[in-house]
């Protein structure tokens, strides 16, 4: 009887779940919306805790900066933009459930801070019909709009970074170079090497080898000896923060002639405290920003706005390229934004569907002087390829190369 | 009034079902889980749930290992890694289905997680921590040298959706359910897994193992077998991952997971089934509650501001946790229950 009974409500039990998997609401597939006339909700998944806690903090503070200043002086075409940052921790699952979260509140964008974070999300953006944004950063498959259409990189990738730069040492050195590497362990560093490897053999010159720095290494000095034992003429790095610093005060110790360049990520005052301006004057790297310290427009256009409401300056500002990037961000969004209000007008209900339109709308714009070029179609997400280089002298960054765009990435998918 | 419960039979010791009660609360946690849950949550509340429901997985395999058998492992995210590629390289390159590719994923991480368990026969407490932390390095090493096998740096492994009847997961039930069927075939396991002379034997070797050898329990055995459960079902919660973000690379499976599902089978209670699915709904809730906390009482703060308050409060809150009540989350519940249960006379 007993058994009968346990029989009968698992049968009952096994019946109600298949019928729960055949009527359950799935929230998929259906895209957020922004209603007419409202707020547009954007996201932002956060990464200011973490391993790339730097980066999340310069990139966040410009985007809410960007948009505190939009939304005051009236919004985009009579629009405002809601900024919801949710904290990561550049973890994955937080993601997922931060992602769900802006599906929830109608976010028709998330921004997205770190590659392992982008990775993520790529197929739930699909699923969901919500663009995922993520500049400089990410992964080079992602330049491909039909393979993966809700996911905009919209500016240079870390293998885009590597080839600008070998392209300006060898328009400055001469081809009959040797260029050696070292790389910070997690994927983005590695890409950046593989990069600086297929660019030097593109252009004739010599790859003479790579250093890899484990990710949470707390001392960089075998590193540092390994790489100056490359015997190469100028060495690149992927490496961050504290790990940068310690590597540009172990090269300038042991080699201290030798030309040393960087990613974006290391384009910052932290990197000049830190190693000292007498060792990091000729230091140069490659940004896909145009640093803050250069004063572009937009730049000026958020200084005018602290001076009217009285507020002081945000002192991320000074990290320069960090901060330089989140306004890349912010002014692409900012575009998107309006690129999506032209096509359903201002009143209009902007979804992530449109937004996707928009995104791949956006020709020859130039972010209030933040960016190079950006032009992205169905096909091309990659928006630009171009990077400015900058140097060390007297103490501070100053731009020696405009947009520069390397050779092309042997393993890129072909866009064109 | 009930005055305790007193097992005049050894099938009495162990039975599924303690009291008459039992059957029904886990009918009814069943019924809640496969039929409210699905129909009245929202999809936030889906993804929100299917995250605890992979975390409930992966702690309940670390809690076969470190709560039964007293064997610690700071290597679990390795082997849910060596998990979710195998499954997710057999069926995007083989072409195999999921359901060979899941339990052969699951064989993979077990079987890899032998040549660490051999450890544990030389060396105990922190020492085997610091072997197993072994494992976490090998894996993340391999994931993003051996580019032949992850194909690039980023190692990005596809996971086509499953979509097996109403089963569909590129839905957020879908998810929800392939994830929570998953869990309670691992409760399931466990649980009849200690009822039985291996799951004794594996306590026994925690408690002393010269004493277990003494009796015919051999210690090599046991926490071999151990180790091998125990990664097994890592590597599910692996691929249960995969699935539900529909694909993995190689940030994923970082110390930083491996030290989680510690925290969740100590804050929920060692030892103990419910304790693991506690502890995993408590560490990836507290973070979204406290967040959530702020604004509803009125606390507006700068995103710079908050996102370090939050992470402060969480620490607090664990520590806090682990100095009230040692004994987890089902400690805690237990003693309540306990109070209520003896109630007017309990103390």
């Amino acid at each position: 009887m007993k058994r009968r009974m346990t029989k009968g409500v698992s049968l009952a039990l096994g019946l109600a779940l298949f019928a729960t998997a055949c009527g359950g609401e799935d929230g998929g597939g259906e895209g957020s919306e922004g209603s007419s006339g409202e707020d547009i909700v954007i996201g932002v998944a956060g990464a200011r805790v973490g391993p790339i806690a730097n980066v999340g903090e310069g990139v966040g503070e410009a985007v809410n900066d960007w948009f505190e200043m939009v939304n005051a002086n009236g919004g985009i075409n009579g629009r405002k933009v809601k900024i919801e940052e949710i904290e990561t921790k550049y973890e994955v699952p937080p993601a997922l459930e931060a992602f769900a979260r802006f599906q929830q509140s109608g976010a028709v964008m998330v921004a997205v801070e770190g590659t392992a974070l982008s990775d993520a999300l790529t197929p739930v953006s699909e699923q969901s019909k919500i663009p995922i944004i993520f500049p400089g950063q990410g992964n080079l498959d992602t330049v491909d709009g039909e393979a993966f259409p809700y996911a905009f990189p919209a500016g240079p990738l870390y293998a885009h970074q590597a080839t600008a730069t070998v392209q300006q040492q060898v328009d400055e050195l001469g081809s009959d170079i040797s260029i050696g590497c070292v790389a910070w362990e997690p994927p983005p560093g590695r890409e950046y090497c593989e990069g600086v490897k297929n660019a030097t053999e593109s252009l004739g010159a010599e790859f003479a080898g790579e250093v890899v720095i484990p990710a949470a290494a707390a001392d960089v000095d075998a590193q540092v000896r390994g790489a100056v034992a490359l015997d190469a003429d100028v060495v690149l790095h992927a490496a961050i923060f504290g790990q940068a610093v310690l590597l540009l005060k172990g090269l300038c110790d042991q080699a201290a002639d030798l030309p040393v360049g960087a990613w974006h990520w290391a384009i910052t005052q932290n990197e000049i405290n830190g190693a000292g301006a007498e060792c990091m004057e000729g230091k140069f790297g490659a940004s896909m920003s145009t640093l803050p310290s250069d004063e572009p427009e937009a730049v000026q256009m958020l200084r005018d706005y602290w001076e009217e409401t009285g507020s002081d300056p945000n002192p991320v500002l000074e990290e320069n390229s960090l901060y330089g990037n989140g306004l890349y961000i912010a002014t692409v969004i900012e575009e998107g934004i309006r690129q999506a209000l032209e096509i359903v007008g201002d009143d209009g209900e902007v979804t992530g569907e449109v937004m996707k339109q928009a995104l791949e709308s956006i020709d020859g714009y130039e972010g209030y002087g933040v960016t190079c070029p950006i032009t992205m179609s169905e096909k091309d997400h990659s928006g630009n390829r171009a990077l400015n280089i900058y140097e060390i002298r007297d103490g501070s960054w100053e731009r020696v190369g405009d947009c520069v765009t390397g050779p092309p990435v042997t393993n890129e998918p072909d866009v064109s | 009034m009930e005055t305790g419960r007193f097992h005049e039979k050894y099938a009495e010791e162990i039975a599924v079902y303690g009291t008459p009660y039992r059957r029904v609360w886990i009918l009814a946690v069943l019924a809640v889980t496969f039929v409210v849950v699905p129909l009245v949550a929202s999809p936030y509340w889906l993804v929100v749930l299917t995250l605890v429901g992979i975390a409930a997985v992966g702690a309940t395999g670390l809690n076969v290992l470190v709560g039964y058998a007293g064997q610690i492992s700071l290597g679990h995210a390795a082997f849910a890694a060596v998990g979710a590629y195998t499954s997710g390289l057999l069926v995007s390159r083989a072409d195999a289905p999921f359901w060979v590719a899941i339990p052969t994923a699951m064989v993979a991480a077990g079987v890899f997680s032998l040549i660490f368990g051999l450890a544990s026969l030389r060396v105990k407490g922190l020492y085997l921590a610091i072997a197993t932390l072994a494992a976490q390095y090998i894996v993340q090493w391999i994931l993003s040298s051996w580019t032949w096998i992850t194909g690039g740096f980023q190692g990005i492994v596809i996971f086509e959706p499953i979509q097996v009847g109403p089963l569909d997961t590129t839905t957020p039930t879908g998810k929800y359910l392939l994830v929570f069927i998953a869990l309670a075939l691992v409760v399931m396991f466990v649980e009849n897994l200690m009822r039985s002379r291996s799951g004794r034997a594996m306590i026994a070797v925690r408690d002393q193992d010269i004493a277990a050898a003494g009796s015919a329990v051999s210690p090599l055995r046991y926490k071999l077998l151990a180790f091998f459960i125990s990664s097994a079902i890592a590597g599910l919660s692996g691929v249960l991952y995969g699935y539900n973000a529909g694909l993995v690379s190689t940030e994923v499976f970082t110390l930083a997971l491996s030290v989680q599902y510690l925290a969740m089978i100590l804050a929920g209670g060692l030892g103990s089934i419910p304790g693991s699915l506690l502890g995993a709904a408590f560490i990836t809730m507290l973070p979204i509650w406290l967040r959530d906390l702020l604004p509803a009482v009125g606390i507006e703060l700068s995103a710079s501001v908050e996102v370090h308050l939050l992470t402060m409060l969480f620490g607090v809150a664990i520590l806090l946790f682990l100095i009230l009540e040692p004994r987890g989350l089902y400690g805690l519940f237990r003693n309540v229950k306990d109070y209520f249960r003896m109630w007017p006379f309990s103390y």
